[in-house]
């Protein structure tokens, strides 16, 4: 009973953290990359203000908007809230440890991409239309390597869920093993589509003809504009946690045991810090790319993740 | 549990395929558009649909493609390697076409039902008749158990998975929607709640902004149709991308150009043979009868003899 009111305590503390640091994380790269820049870039907290600005405004709607138009960000962002809760952040062995399997959340992650393509068709003007055709074929693309990169964990921990990966990468004895890193890399270039950066689309640029993920949201303003851009928030967030939590799992916390938390809590910190550094070096090191030139970096991510399948099978028969 | 999804949504989809045909004289989603408005009935049963059909959570679709994946997954531990590398290709493909599949969807929903009608006959649709529209709504409410509550439906399979495969373990069944969809339901219920205490009332409805070009003229109340995304545009990048090595974007399909063709060729060189036996003369068959019944005394000869 104890134990379950701790866990309970651990997912609230969790889910409070999880949503009040999404901001803050985009404000965090949005500086980050300013400066390597060498400009002063906006202040570490602009995204909340923003989210607060446009909450503020009337929405305006479209007059040929169909009556469901208010209810796609609502989609969006409890679908990304329900994956920001799957995924475990500063401690593992959370409330909904059971339900994390990965492929729960590769469809809940898919349901808030969905909820914005068809925001993106709302209106039926031409870039909403380009912006969610280019974004289903990046998820051709991204949802292949993705599925092969975790096919990898699974074998590895012989686990489907995302908590007992990072369990098993904490206490089993892993090693330092080729598919690993393999995995890493094509997971790296998966979150970086999935959450729109640099060089799949850039969050910054508002040239219509290169825009995705803006292009789909031209036509939202106010409140409902604001609840698209958290789930975007979120979204980078959860990726950083994600990648965190299943190749860096040392030294986490564990729900049941409250000694454990702080520990845990710094270490989710700074692996945040430590992925917002190098996701803003890896931005301003690279350019954006031609649009069906993405396919072929995400193709070589699907490659990276069957190699890193392939080596796991020859390092189990030659060990075996 | 795939067929009893796929038996529940595909009726739904063929249903509203047809209303739409009987509603406007077509189903090219090109012809049509902003169909939610004339027919919101049909429109949001067919927006069910879709979503089993994309095998999104919370959808019907999403549970069997759940226990497909993992199978695949089981499968790939096990076995030779050449086995376990082609069933991580089998996963790979698998994604692929999941989000395919979700293309369609959204394809389905956001060219035809969202979006300004390209037609007057889109424009003037009306809803469904009730007929219709009960038999859809039936099978969308035999598909919410199948959507929420997956698990009681396998148990109810499982006589019939034993009958398949002997002695096949009962499947722990990894996917909770019920808490899932309650999760999701108190988040937008608290993001709706906050917007409402602190954030603006007020909506004010104008006239689209799309990218700052202006109203459109009074003798095209939708704005041309030729400015919207069609059907086919809307899967040029898909196509453009993968058209050429897996769909044969264009007029070739795959199954044509390796199976019927060569089938034809061979239907063709065969009905030439058989033609010319046919017209063989006497002496032509005379004199094969006579090589035919040489040979086989030779064969009999030879296998006695040697």
């Amino acid at each position: 009973m104890f134990l379950l009111l701790l866990r309970l305590v651990a997912t609230t503390l969790h889910a409070m953290l999880m949503f009040g640091l999404a901001p803050l994380v985009m404000g965090v790269v949005g500086t980050l990359r300013a400066r390597l820049l060498g400009r002063r870039g906006p202040p570490l907290l602009q995204p909340y203000f923003l989210l607060r600005k446009l909450s503020r405004k009337t929405a305006v709607v479209p007059d040929n908007a169909t009556d469901l138009y208010p209810v796609w960000p609502f989609v969006a962002f409890a679908a990304m809230a329900v994956a920001a809760l799957l995924v475990p952040g500063f401690c593992a062995g959370l409330l909904t440890a059971n339900m994390s399997d990965f492929i729960t959340f590769i469809g809940l992650v898919t349901l808030s991409r969905a909820a914005i393509m068809v925001a993106g068709l709302e209106t039926g003007f031409g870039f909403g239309g380009a912006g969610a055709a280019r974004d289903i074929l990046f998820g051709v693309f991204a949802e292949a390597a993705l599925l092969v990169v975790i096919l990898t964990f699974v074998l590895i921990a012989g686990s489907p869920t995302i908590d007992g990966v990072a369990n098993f990468f904490r206490f089993g004895h892993v090693g330092i093993q080729v598919s690993i890193g393999f995995a890493l890399a094509s997971s790296f270039m998966v979150a970086v589509t999935e959450t729109g950066r640099i060089p799949v689309d850039n969050p910054a640029g508002h040239l219509e003809l290169a825009m995705v993920h803006e292009a789909m949201l031209l036509e939202y303003s106010g409140k409902n504009l604001a609840l698209f851009e958290y789930a975007a928030m979120l979204r980078l967030i959860v990726w950083m946690s994600l990648i965190g939590t299943v190749f860096c799992p040392f030294g986490m916390g564990l729900a049941g045991n409250v000694l454990s938390w702080p520990g845990g809590l710094m270490l989710w910190l700074a692996k945040l810090a430590g992925l917002s550094v190098a996701l803003s070096v890896f931005e301003i090191g690279t350019a954006k790319m031609r649009i069906f030139r993405v396919p072929e970096f995400l193709g070589v991510a699907i490659l990276l993740g069957l190699l890193s399948a392939v080596f796991l099978f020859l390092a189990e028969r030659i060990g075996g | 549990m795939w067929v009893v999804a796929h038996g529940l949504f595909k009726p739904l989809l063929f249903l509203g395929a047809g209303a739409v045909k009987r509603g406007t004289g077509t189903t090219s989603l090109d012809w049509l558009g902003g169909l939610l408005r004339g027919m919101p009935k049909l429109g949001l049963l067919m927006l069910a649909g879709a979503t089993g059909m994309a095998a999104l959570p919370l959808g019907p679709g999403f549970a069997p493609e759940f226990l497909l994946l993992h199978a695949v997954i089981a499968a790939a531990a096990t076995g030779g390697i050449v086995a376990r590398i082609g069933f991580t290709a089998l996963l790979a493909v698998l994604g692929l076409s999941a989000a395919l599949a979700l293309g369609a969807g959204v394809r389905l929903v956001g060219i035809g039902f969202l979006g300004r009608p390209r037609t007057l006959r889109a424009a003037a649709a009306e809803e469904a008749g009730r007929p219709v529209l009960v038999g859809m709504a039936l099978l969308a409410a035999c598909a919410v158990p199948v959507a929420l509550l997956p698990g009681l439906l396998l148990l109810g399979l499982q006589p019939v998975i034993a009958e398949l495969v002997a002695g096949a373990p009962a499947l722990p069944m990894g996917y909770h929607p019920l808490p899932i969809a309650l999760l999701m339901a108190v988040a937008a219920g608290a993001a709706y709640a906050v917007l409402r205490r602190f954030g603006a009332r007020g909506e004010r409805a104008v006239h689209a902004w799309n990218g700052g070009f202006g109203r459109p003229p009074v003798w095209l109340p939708f704005g041309d149709p030729k400015t919207q995304p069609t059907g086919l545009g809307f899967a040029e990048p898909v196509l453009r991308a993968i058209g050429g090595a897996i769909l044969a974007g264009g007029e070739r399909d795959p199954g044509e150009a390796y199976v019927f063709t060569p089938l034809a060729r061979l239907n063709f060189r065969a009905t030439r043979l058989a033609e010319r036996i046919r017209r063989a003369t006497i002496r032509q068959r005379l004199a094969f009868v006579f090589g035919a019944l040489v040979v086989f005394l030779l064969v009999l000869g030879l296998s006695r003899g040697g």
